[in-house]
């Protein structure tokens, strides 16, 4: 078993589940009754359009195996993942994106922002020194500041930095 | 460095200050100096957008520094209603919206308060909802209407916006009162509703008097019946439903709100301070060139009143067609 | 005719004006390069402000800032790709390619020219024959409507990079993530999970934003996060940063390179002055119909999804030409086609002009005023563009480690500052997540989008013709022009597999 193999049977595993589960939903959950047309037609159609290219998919790759040529699945330009690196940047980022966001509600936008920058140039710039860890966040936060406080008067809750 | 370390601990001791007095100073009640939000339920460019941006414009130095008009259309609106909840309350962030989303969807939906936890300080104006057809069809009265819809039940398609809008609830009523069936096609709002009435695609529409002014006066639809007590000042050659002779009526107060957590004292100082802006002459002409409807701004007393009786109106409806 | 031109010229050409049309267009260009905002969003802070000016200086402001608007999204879809506004977000697509391969200043230029000369076209358009098409524009009701968009849905899915499958796939799951929300018909909450928050359905900037955006920027972070790795472990000499190894000059749009792009450029100009007719179309379906038609058309359409001039041509053009016509259903009815028309119509309000058709003949030299100020914007944003796209083309090749965060945080921001909206902030981030797992699965993502887009659109569509027609499905093949467009789709599969036959 190949990268290729795993990819494209996780890949049709993904939407077959997805198909039916939304089928079983509409089977048993409450739709409100609509007239005319059922109130679920638009994503019934979307599950049997899933459920359809999750078929599909398989057959191709039954197919495709049957005659030894995998390969073709793939578009030629295509380089593997580096799987652990898209690992971390997903837990840095959109984790630390979670908190950061936290942050701006509670603590402030310009103090979380300029933490959360230097955050993200001391473990991403590949050649951060001390000293840009330092001052291109205060650069970020002064931009954010002018654009979205002053420029446009942006909402939010009341916090407790700035 | 120094220097942002004393501001910091300066802002932290503030604010911990704040906290601690924070139900001390509630007592005292004034509306004090800060920026002042209007939030809006709705996108931007709509008529309740215009008429809070004329207050904003004007009533500003009456209030304090400034007035800033947010439009907060998220989770159909509730987004908007979550944000003034959730505000500090010294009155800084209020409401403006029409019943459709303080009433009707506090009614139908799972909300986190009540319709009474919406206390409405300025009456700024009524919207009148007016079914309106194509020049060139068949229809051109309320009696045509009446009479076609109970000769072929179910043959006509009304459009309206969302399901139990303002301009569909009184289609509702109207129903209900004279026994007639239209076909009832939900839209995305007014601009939908004209599109497919202007392409004979449906039959009738709802909608509000100054969206169709210009329509009208060029000949291009004809108004057939308004849902008020008065004709509208803007098409005032078209009739309303009493008039022809069906009881139903359902206005739509354009209201200001506070949250019920602001103390009374400041819910009567803004409500002054927003009709004292509403007055002045810019003002006026700034209503009169938006059609908006201002020259008969009333206060807490009367939108209190108003408010009162269309949950009323609203709430029987809602109950007579098994929602909410 | 002579004596209205000459007093609208009088108007439009007063130093004042073209002062405010220069700022509109650079504060336009400004908002529109930032992910999630727009200049609809500075027209709506201006509104106010809009009583108490001239109308022609209003209205030169006011169109400096959308054109610019336009045009801006573009700039970021290319050096990050990350779209600024969501009709960018087929520019990014190859503009973000090319860019990789060391061609920024080239495709920022194709998007600049392919953007002006479909701007132009829209505003001729507008114009000259508004009430025509106008006209053309009402015959589309529900049925018309559903056409058009089952037409545009089957072109993307059945173009996309890769597998058909997959294309189907995640444009059904684009539509289903479209279906979150509020049932347009009964009013019912559906798919919500149970969340309130989800009730109003999930907004349009930060899925397209999330999908595209967050998890390209993802992906950029984790590549530089392994040469951090790399660099810690072995030592080695950080790589020259591009800014170093970019020459500018070897980077220059050719004439014959500009030329090549000219029929994606026509075909978007066409395809997004029609579809910018449309109420409620818009400019992200625009851009994704051309960019899937000059596809369909190019001599190189294997080019395509890896760096096409001609893509970007097509998408750029395709999103700007609706700028001029987007205003054809407000002058000849009085009804807003877009949000941008809505917010012009509340400006006309404002200066006591109802829009409608009688705004022509009331206030013919205001009018025909900003008609001119519409043409003269395009210039202006063409020389503004060619002066400001050098240093556009550097930032674009600054170095990721520093550039990326930035970028990162400002999605973030905006997304936020688009809506208030904080539930719009986490279905970005939900959205970044999705779209990080379907790339690593190597689904294509466009179908995704526009199936998110024209989701609710087709399903309202649907249930009103079926309310319409009594719950017969024929209603759906009763008009000439819906079945025009399904002939038209058949006819294009067909031509489609033909050809991808006879090339293997």
């Amino acid at each position: 078993m190949n990268r290729t193999m795993v990819k494209e049977l996780l890949s049709a595993a993904l939407v077959l589940a997805l198909g039916v589960a939304g089928l079983l939903h509409i089977q048993y959950g409450a739709w409100r009754p609509a007239p005319l047309v059922p109130s679920y037609i638009m994503p019934q159609t979307a599950y049997y359009f899933l459920i359809a290219s999750g078929v599909w998919l398989l057959a191709a790759l039954g197919f495709f195996t049957l005659k030894g040529r995998l390969k073709a699945l793939q578009p030629s330009d295509a380089k593997d993942q580096d799987l652990v690196g898209v690992g971390v940047a997903v837990a840095l980022m959109l984790g630390g994106a979670v908190v950061y966001f936290w942050l701006v509600l509670n603590l402030g936008l310009i103090v979380s922002t300029i933490a959360f920058n230097g955050l993200l140039i001391a473990v991403l710039a590949p050649n951060a020194t001390f000293k840009s860890i330092l001052i291109v966040p205060l650069l970020v936060g002064a931009a954010v500041w002018g654009l979205f406080v002053r420029m446009i008067g942006i909402t939010l809750p009341p916090t407790l930095l700035f | 460095m120094s220097f942002k370390m004393t501001r910091t601990a300066v802002a932290v001791s503030a604010a911990i200050l704040t906290f601690s007095a924070g139900s001390a100073l509630a007592s005292e009640a004034s509306l004090g100096d800060g920026p002042i939000r209007i939030v809006m339920p709705y996108g931007a460019g709509g008529s309740t957008d215009i008429t809070a941006r004329i207050i904003a414009a004007n009533a500003a130095e009456h209030c304090g520094s400034r007035i800033d008009v947010v439009s907060m259309p998220g989770a159909g609106g509730m987004e908007g209603l979550q944000f003034v909840a959730d505000a500090e309350p010294n009155g800084h962030t209020i409401l403006m919206a029409d019943y459709s989303a303080t009433i009707t969807q506090t009614l139908t939906e799972d909300t986190p308060w009540e319709v009474e936890d919406w206390v409405p300080i300025v009456h700024l104006t009524d919207w009148k909802p007016t079914v309106y057809v194509k020049a060139d069809h068949e229809i051109q009265s309320i009696e045509d209407w009446i009479e076609k819809a109970e000769a072929e039940p179910n043959t006509l398609v009304f459009g309206h916006a969302d399901p139990l809008s303002l301009v569909h609830l009184p289609l509702v009523m109207l129903e209900q009162e004279t026994g007639i069936q239209n076909v009832h096609l939900p839209t995305t709002g007014g601009g939908e509703t004209r599109t497919m009435i202007l392409g004979g695609h449906i039959d009738l529409g709802m909608t509000l008097p100054p969206s169709i002014v210009s329509n009208v006066n060029n000949g291009e639809v004809t108004a057939i019946g308004v849902f008020a007590d008065e004709r509208s000042d803007v098409l005032p050659d078209v009739p309303t439903f009493q008039e022809a002779g069906y009881d139903v009526s359902l206005e739509a107060p354009l209201l200001v709100y506070t949250f019920s957590s602001v103390p009374e004292s400041i819910q009567q100082q803004l409500s002054e301070c927003i009709m004292t802006g509403l007055e002045t002459d810019t003002a006026q002409a700034m209503g009169r060139q938006a059609s908006a409807g201002l020259e008969n701004v009333q206060g807490l007393e009367s939108a209190q009143e108003i408010y009162r009786e269309t949950t009323e109106r609203v709430r029987e409806v809602l109950a007579s067609i098994d929602e909410g | 005719m002579i004596e209205v031109l000459i007093e609208a010229s009088a108007l439009a050409f007063h130093p004042y004006v073209l002062m405010y049309v220069f700022l509109g267009v650079l504060l336009g260009i400004t908002l529109g390069a930032i992910p999630g905002l727009s200049g609809d969003m500075a027209i709506a802070l201006l509104l106010p402000f809009v009583f108490f000016l001239e109308p022609a200086l209003a209205m030169g402001l006011l169109v400096g800032i959308y054109k610019g608007g336009l045009f801006g999204g573009s700039i970021a879809a290319i050096s990050f790709g990350v779209p600024g506004t969501p009709g960018a977000a087929a520019t990014s697509i190859d503009g973000y390619q090319a860019k990789l391969k060391g061609k920024p200043s080239k495709a920022l230029h194709t998007a600049l020219y392919s953007s002006v000369i479909g701007d132009t076209t829209s505003d001729l358009v507008l114009i000259f024959i508004a009430v025509p098409l106008a006209a053309v524009a009402l015959t589309f009701g529900p049925i018309e409507f559903f056409a058009l968009y089952a037409f545009s849905l089957i072109l993307i899915a059945a173009l996309s990079q890769g597998m058909v499958a997959k294309g189907l796939a995640v444009a059904a799951i684009g539509v289903l993530l479209a279906m979150i929300g509020r049932d347009p018909i009964t009013g019912a909450s559906r798919l919500t999970f149970g969340l309130p928050g989800l009730s109003g359905g999930l907004s349009l900037i930060p899925v397209l934003i999330g999908i595209f955006a967050i998890s390209e920027v993802v992906f950029q972070g984790a590549k530089l996060w392994r040469r951090k790795v790399d660099k810690l472990m072995d030592d080695v000499a950080e790589q020259a940063s591009l800014l170093q190894g970019y020459d500018i000059s070897k980077d220059k749009l050719t004439w014959a390179e500009f030329k090549s792009t000219l029929k994606a450029t026509y075909i978007g100009a066409a395809v997004g002055t029609f579809i910018g007719a449309l109420p409620g179309a818009g400019q992200s379906l625009a851009a994704f119909m051309s960019y899937g038609l000059a596809q369909r058309f190019s001599r190189r359409s294997e080019e395509f999804g890896k760096g096409s001039l001609e893509g970007i041509a097509s998408a750029e053009s395709g999103n700007s030409a609706t700028c001029g016509s987007t205003f054809i259903p407000l002058f000849a009815f009085g009804i807003p086609g877009s949000a941008t028309a809505a917010l012009f119509g509340a400006a006309f309000i404002l200066m006591g002009m109802t829009p409608g058709p009688s705004l022509l003949t009331d206030y013919t030299a205001i009018i025909y005023a900003l008609f001119l100020t519409l043409i003269f914007a395009n210039l202006v944003n063409l020389v503004l563009g060619k002066i400001l796209l050098p240093y556009y083309s550097r930032i674009a090749m600054i170095q990721p480690g520093y550039m990326i965060p930035a970028v990162f945080i400002l999605a973030i921001v905006g997304t936020y500052a688009a809506n208030n909206s904080v539930v719009d902030v986490w279905v970005l981030l939900f959205a970044g997540a999705l779209g990080v797992m379907l790339r690593l699965m190597s689904f294509p993502l466009a179908p995704l989008v526009l199936g998110f887009i024209i989701g609710p659109g087709a399903e309202r569509a649907l249930r009103q013709s079926m309310i319409m027609g009594g719950g017969d499905w024929w209603v759906l093949v009763k008009s000439p022009i819906a079945i025009g467009f399904y002939v038209a789709a058949f006819a294009l599969i067909m031509l489609f597999t033909v050809v991808l036959r006879a090339k293997k």
